[in-house]
Parts: structure tokens; C-alpha cells; sequence
């Protein structure tokens, strides 16, 4: 039941035919040595030979699915952007020493896949080309069933305009289909829209409820404290204003029968009274401080329902979302925040703070994780890179890493090495889509033994699209 | 001079939520003295130095956490009453708690209940230092508060367990045990079911429970399932429960009383280990076992009295399971229902 749930979710190499993939690059054996079993590999090492490629197999009725560019080569974007003129659908891997030239390579794809390639680092890291390949293929997948579907919309508009001439005389009728064709058509893509919306709000509500128990527990504390401090307060309240009465209204002459005798031992217990009562005030002040602090951070949290993005300051999220899961790392470890001055980025910041939620929830597990169970630490670290237009997060733990065997599938949706109940495997999926939405990258690099360092690196600006 | 008061020992890892507590209960209550400890560890070398008569302790702490923390008191000093107060939301943490937290409490709670609970435990942990035989080396008598689960057999388990899935009416018609009525009685008693109404019926225990925190009562080890010979003893125990509870039933007394009957020997099922069966141990009070365990106070005096009685006619101590009276093999299932 869940192997054929993830193979729903994730289109692999394993899931449909074996799909064709161009190698353009000069050591077409190393990607076949990894990709040959799942895939067929079809190399070529100029942009010429690689369009004669995709020619002949469009000839032949067949698809390329995806495509790995190494940008070092003589031509490589000009190349890219050809071989997208012959087939727009191409799944795209920037092969690359050094980062990406983003805008360009957004600019050679259509609007709404302008943030839909990957890159793959040279040099290649274990199972790197086999789990970019398959991101690639998946994202042909995806398109080709978003081209399905608008073929078959377009083959209803077209059918509704066959009507049309049909029934020329009758025009009446005929605008009348045609609008419902219009409706349709409309109705179709606020659909669309609305899927995508609640798809969204489904995964910001799986986010806060997974924190739910942790945050109410958070509440719970202070409130403990103030009712107690302030039940004493009553309690104190209640059995001495007789005697304070007595104290204002006889000017300090205390006449036994006005309840001098109780004046006069409040007096005595005064010093004691005192002390406790400034303790009881002091602590109730601070519960209830700690109560609008955490209420403002998941005020913050929320603030995904933004339908555009905004400017905002990042530093100021990673202390929302600290405040926010503090009950799940609180008790296995420490953090520790170097924070750098940061400009304002343009982001969704409800978003970007679910995906450091993440990156700190799982920190905390894989510190949990650890054997002897010592408090460990979270390194939360930001940083203003001027040179490339970029603000990047890390977060670094010393826990358990990840073994080499796992890192290719770290961002597979429903892929999880956590204990039932503890995560869904989505949350890094989740992450890794938010940030791509950005145009940014999340990029790890582990240790097993030593500990986990995640990047998360945004574009200050926003993503490319909605720069134009 | 004045004898010492009994103390009662706050612990939590967060300091204002001990000295707050510290500060109300102190002016609350003269009957007991109030300590405080802000981690499981300085709890346990407290309790070493000085006698305690309650805990209260929070769960989540660094370190030593609030279960293990009364797990370690039950062991060592087992008539030390124990009380969890946690601010925690988490579904299973009240049946976690329940082999060895004697009361359940959620944060926030007012000082009249942690005092009363505090009071009530100090009572029935002397009733139990009462009821129970003297320890023959002259230290503290055999403690009600060492019982961490309760021996039931394996078949009855299985049978609850199909009954869970099939609903609540099959439910009803495995809750006449002595063991899984006392569980049951426990998980009503926890203030994370909600309301802590005084139940008086199996029937509105289950209903209060529900079918899915049943479920986990089940498996949170309160209950050690026995197989083969290990579980005679106990069989005819719990047969010998319900004979009772029917002819009080045909007698006609109250649902109250019918209950307090079919419990009346709830506490020779009782084990402090978890995980082994030491055998049927002699009779400590089932009143104050399920006194501690928070159950209904009119049950625990309906349990009392008769268990006084039957002391007195010399019908309970050794020997008990030879002379028990003849084991009824009707249903007596719809009595649960009454």
C-alpha cells in the first residue's frame, strides 16, 4: 500500500518505460555507468551532434525526457536553449563547478517552468546523476500531464468551434456554446488554482499541527505559574484587607475593637509578605510576557496566507520560528545564533520560516537520535552574500548525519528514516519545493557521526519570474 | 515538640513554575511542608535526605524525565504518593503515565486541586500502611504504592483487545474483570480525559474513556498479560470477583456496591514490576489501591467497608482461594450496564 502511495507521488525512473536521457558533455560513460540500468543514455559532445539527437528521435515518434548540459562546454546555454526550441518540455541539469547563472538559464525557459531545472555539482557526489535524473524525468512527467491536459481542453474549445460552424444560423446558440466553452474553460482554471492553493494551505496546516502539542505545552507553563503566583496573591488579598482597612481608616491608632491585633501582626509579617508578593508579581509579569511573545511568533508564522510576497527580515523569522519550536528541541539542545546583518528579501515568509521549522525540528531528531543521549547544539548561522545578490541560512547539528546511502533520496517526498509518528517524510520535500519557489537552493552536507549542516541560499530580489 | 509535617516535593525544570507553586501551596495548606527540586536528579537525592509523603512532578525535563522519575520512586520508595502535572497535549501521555503515576494532572491547574490531590494521596497511603501486614524487619509495610500493573490472563486481553475494534457494547461485555475495571478506574481518574467527574459505573467509565484511549490503556503495560499456569491463580481470582458482584447484584444492591464487590481483591493482582509477575501477593487494601488510583470516593468506601467485613469473618488473607465460595459460570456481563 505505501510503496505504490510513493510511487504515485514521485514519478521515478522505475515508474514508466525507461526514458531516454541526453548527456551533453564529454564523459557520457560516467552518467551511463550510473543511469544505464533505469534509463537509456544517449551522449553527445557538441551542441550539434546533441540536436541531431533530439531530431532523430522526434523523427522516430520517440521523446527525449531529460537533458544534462555541462555549462563548461563551448556553448552550453546557447545549446540548451536549441535543444528547448526543439522539445520545451525537456526535464533540464545544469552540470556546474560553480553556481548556476540562474537568470539565464530562467530566461531560457518558458514562464512557468522558469524555476523547474536542476543542477547537479561537479564534482558529482554519490548518486548525485541518478537523483537529479530523476527530478528531471519527474519533472517531464509532470509537464507532459499538464500538456495533457491542456490538449484536452483545447480539443473541447475546438469542438465547441466545430459547433459553431455547424450551427451558423442559429447564433443565439451558438454565442451561448461558446461561452460555456468559456466557462468551462474558466471554471477549469480556478480549479486549478484552488487545487494548488489548498495543496498548500494543506501542507502550512501539517506544519503548525505537527507543532501544535509542542507550542500549547509552551503555553501551559507560564500559565501554570501565573494562576499559581496569582491565586496567592488572592489568598493574600482576602486575608488582609480587613487589617489594611484597619490600617486606613484608624490613622494608626490599631483600637483592638477595629482589628488592631490583626493590623499589628500584619505589620510583623509585612517584610516576608513583601518579599513574596514582589516575587509573585514579578513572575506573573514575566508568564504572561512569555505567553505574547510565543502568540506573536505564530502570529508571524501564519502570515503565509499572503497570497504575494513581501519584503522581510529574515533574522527576525528565525527568531519567530525558534520561538515557535522550542519545545521540539528544547530538552536535546542548545542553539546557538551568529547572525549577520541581512537586507530585507523579498519572500514569502511564512513559507521560508516552515522550512527552517523544518531544517531545526530535524536537527533536534537527529541530535535526539544520538547514543549516549547528550544535549547537543544547533548552529543557526545568516549571512549576506553582497557579491551574489544572496542571503543564506545555515543550520548545522552535531547529530547522526546522514548516511551516504540516503542522501540522494533526502528530498523524495515520503521518504523517512524517523520512527512512525515522528515525521511523514514530506517535510523536506515540502522544503526543498518552497525554496525552488524562490528561486533559491537547499543544499546539505553531512557527516554520519558528526553532524548535518543544511544551506538554505535565497535571491535578496525574489525569484526571476516576478522580477520581470 | 512537634512532630515534622509531611512534605510535599514540587518538581519541574522551569524555577517559576516550583516557586510559584511553592508560594500558593504554602499558604493554602498547613499539613504539609513544601520542597522543591528543578530536575528529576536533585528530586532524587532530596527524597534521600529527607522523607517525602507526595511528589508532584512535571514530565518533559532534561535529563531524567518525570516518568522515569516516578518510575524510580515507586521502586525505592513505593509510599511516596506520585502526581504528574504536565502542560503536555500529546494523546498518549496520560496512558504512558498510568503504571506509575497514581494521579494525572494538566497544567494549568488550580491550587485547590493539587492540594487536594496531595491530601487525598497522604490519606489513602496511610490507609494502605493500615490495611497492609507489618513488614517482618520492622521497616515500612508492604506499600499499595509499589503496584505498577496489575496480572490479568492473556485470553482476557484478547478479548478485549477484538472488543476495542468491534465498539463499545462489545466493549461492555469484557469490562466485568477486577483487573481491567481497576485500569479502567485509573484512566478515569486522569485529569487528561477532560472532565473528572465521579464516575459510578463501568459503563460511564467507558464511555468517558472512550475506544481509543481504551485501546491504549491496553497496551501500556498497567496490564501484564499471563499465560498457562502463571495465570490460574489469577483466573479464579477474577471468577470469584464476578461471583461476587452477581449475587450482589441479586441481592439487590446499588451499581456501586455490586462494583466494590467484583473489586474487592483488585490489589492481590497487583505487581511493581512491569514486565515480570511475582505472584499473587498478599491482601495491602484494595481501597487504597484504588484510592491512590483516583478512583470514585464512594467506590473506595463501598470497597472499605466491605472489605472490612470480610476480614472481619475471616473470608480474605492466606488461604483465601481455597475457601473461595463456588465460582458462578452465568453471564454476568450485563451488569456493567447497570
Amino acid at each position: 500500500m505505501t510503496s505504490s502511495f510513493v510511487r504515485a507521488a514521485t514519478p521515478d525512473l522505475q515508474a514508466h518505460p525507461a526514458p531516454t536521457i541526453l548527456v551533453l558533455d564529454h564523459d557520457v560513460e560516467t552518467y551511463r555507468g550510473q543511469l544505464a540500468p533505469v534509463a537509456r543514455v544517449l551522449g553527445a559532445s557538441s551542441r550539434d551532434r546533441a540536436i541531431d539527437v533530439v531530431r532523430a528521435e522526434l523523427a522516430s515518434g520517440a521523446r527525449v525526457q531529460a537533458v544534462f548540459v555541462d555549462l563548461a562546454l563551448l556553448g552550453g546555454p546557447g545549446a540548451l536553449r536549441e535543444l528547448l526550441a526543439l522539445d520545451p518540455d525537456m526535464g533540464c541539469v545544469v552540470v556546474t563547478a560553480d553556481d548556476p547563472p540562474f537568470d539565464e538559464i530562467c530566461g531560457l525557459l518558458a514562464r512557468e517552468r522558469c524555476d523547474d531545472w536542476e543542477v547537479l555539482h561537479r564534482p558529482f557526489a554519490a548518486g548525485a546523476v541518478l537523483h537529479r535524473a530523476r527530478q528531471a524525468v519527474a519533472s517531464w512527467w509532470r509537464r507532459c500531464r499538464h500538456a495533457d491536459r491542456a490538449a484536452d481542453l483545447e480539443l473541447r474549445i475546438g469542438e465547441a468551434n466545430a459547433e459553431l460552424t455547424r450551427s451558423h444560423a442559429a447564433t443565439a446558440g451558438v454565442l451561448a456554446e461558446l461561452r460555456g466553452a468559456n466557462d468551462r474553460l474558466r471554471v477549469e482554471m480556478v480549479e486549478r488554482t484552488r487545487l494548488e492553493d489548498e495543496r498548500r494551505l494543506a501542507n502550512k496546516l501539517e506544519g503548525i499541527g505537527q507543532l501544535a502539542a509542542g507550542i500549547a505545552h509552551e503555553i501551559n507553563t507560564p500559565t501554570q505559574y501565573i494562576l499559581s503566583n496569582a491565586e496567592m496573591l488572592e489568598s493574600v488579598l482576602t486575608e488582609w484587607l480587613p487589617a489594611i482597612e484597619t490600617l486606613a481608616t484608624t490613622g494608626g491608632s490599631w483600637p483592638e475593637e477595629a482589628g488592631g491585633a490583626s493590623a499589628r501582626q500584619l505589620l510583623a509579617e509585612l517584610p516576608e509578605l513583601d518579599t513574596d508578593i514582589n516575587a509573585a508579581v514579578t513572575s506573573i509579569l514575566s508568564g504572561a510576557k512569555s505567553i505574547a511573545r510565543i502568540v506573536g511568533a505564530m502570529r508571524e508564522f501564519s502570515r503565509s496566507d499572503a497570497p504575494e510576497m513581501r519584503l522581510a527580515d529574515l533574522n527576525r523569522a528565525i527568531h519567530a520560528t525558534l520561538e515557535v519550536v522550542r519545545h521540539e528541541y528544547r530538552q536535546v539542545a542548545d542553539v546557538e545564533l551568529t547572525l549577520g546583518e541581512l537586507p530585507q528579501v523579498h519572500c514569502h515568509v511564512g513559507e521560508i520560516q516552515q522550512v527552517l521549522a523544518n531544517l531545526i525540528v530535524n536537527a533536534a531528531h537527529a541530535i535526539d537520535r544520538r547514543e549516549p543521549k547528550t544535549q547537543g547544539i544547533i548552529q543557526i548561522e545568516s549571512l549576506h552574500d553582497k557579491a551574489r545578490g544572496r542571503v543564506e541560512i545555515s543550520i548545522a547539528d552535531n547529530g547522526i548525519g546522514i548516511p551516504p546511502e540516503n542522501r540522494d533520496r533526502v528530498f523524495d517526498p515520503f521518504f523517512t528514516t524517523k520512527p512512525v509518528g515522528r515525521g511523514t517524510g514530506q517535510g523536506l520535500a515540502i522544503a526543498h519545493n518552497v525554496v525552488a519557489r524562490h528561486s533559491g537552493l537547499l543544499t546539505f552536507d553531512s557527516t554520519p557521526g558528526a553532524g548535518t549542516r543544511f544551506l538554505v541560499s535565497l535571491p535578496v530580489r525574489g525569484p526571476v519570474r516576478d522580477r520581470s | 515538640m512537634t512532630p515534622p509535617r509531611p512534605r510535599i516535593l514540587l518538581v519541574d525544570d522551569e524555577q517559576q513554575v516550583v516557586s510559584g507553586l511553592r508560594r500558593a501551596l504554602s499558604r493554602r495548606t498547613n499539613t504539609f511542608e513544601i520542597a522543591t527540586a528543578c530536575s528529576a536528579a536533585e528530586a532524587l537525592v532530596a527524597l534521600a535526605m529527607e522523607p517525602c509523603a507526595v511528589v508532584v512532578s512535571d514530565m518533559q525535563m532534561p535529563g531524567i524525565n518525570g516518568i522515569e522519575l516516578l518510575d524510580e520512586i515507586a521502586r525505592v520508595t513505593p509510599h511516596v504518593g506520585r502526581v504528574l502535572l504536565t502542560g503536555t497535549a500529546e494523546a498518549d501521555a496520560a496512558t504512558r503515565a498510568l503504571p506509575t503515576a497514581q494521579r494525572f494532572l494538566c497544567k494549568p491547574a488550580n491550587i485547590k486541586t493539587i492540594a487536594d490531590t496531595c491530601q487525598d494521596l497522604y490519606h489513602y497511603a496511610k490507609l494502605a500502611q493500615l490495611a497492609g501486614p507489618p513488614a517482618e524487619d520492622g521497616g515500612e509495610p508492604l506499600a499499595v504504592g509499589s503496584i505498577t500493573a496489575l496480572g490479568i490472563d492473556a485470553a482476557t486481553i484478547e478479548r478485549a483487545r477484538t472488543a476495542v475494534s468491534a465498539g463499545r457494547d462489545a466493549l461492555l461485555q469484557v469490562i466485568c474483570h477486577p483487573a481491567l475495571a481497576a485500569a479502567l478506574l485509573h484512566m478515569t481518574g486522569s485529569e487528561f480525559l477532560g472532565a473528572r467527574t465521579e464516575v459510578s459505573t463501568l459503563t460511564e467509565a467507558i464511555d468517558l474513556v472512550g475506544t481509543m484511549y481504551f485501546e491504549q490503556m491496553i497496551d501500556s503495560g498497567l496490564l501484564l498479560a499471563l499465560d498457562g499456569a502463571a495465570a490460574d491463580p489469577i483466573i479464579a481470582l477474577a471468577e470469584r470477583g464476578r461471583a461476587r458482584m452477581q449475587s450482589a447484584v441479586d441481592s439487590g444492591a446499588s451499581p456501586t456496591d455490586a462494583l466494590a464487590a467484583l473489586l474487592l481483591e483488585v490489589d492481590r493482582l497487583g505487581t511493581s514490576d512491569i514486565t515480570e509477575w511475582t505472584g499473587l501477593r498478599d491482601p495491602c487494601g484494595p481501597a487504597a489501591l484504588l484510592g491512590l488510583w483516583g478512583a470514585p470516593a464512594l467506590l473506595v468506601e463501598r470497597i472499605a467497608e466491605r472489605w472490612a467485613a470480610e476480614v472481619a469473618a475471616g473470608r480474605i488473607g492466606d488461604g483465601c482461594i481455597a475457601s473461595a465460595p463456588p465460582v458462578v459460570s452465568s453471564d454476568h456481563t450485563h451488569m456493567a450496564g447497570e
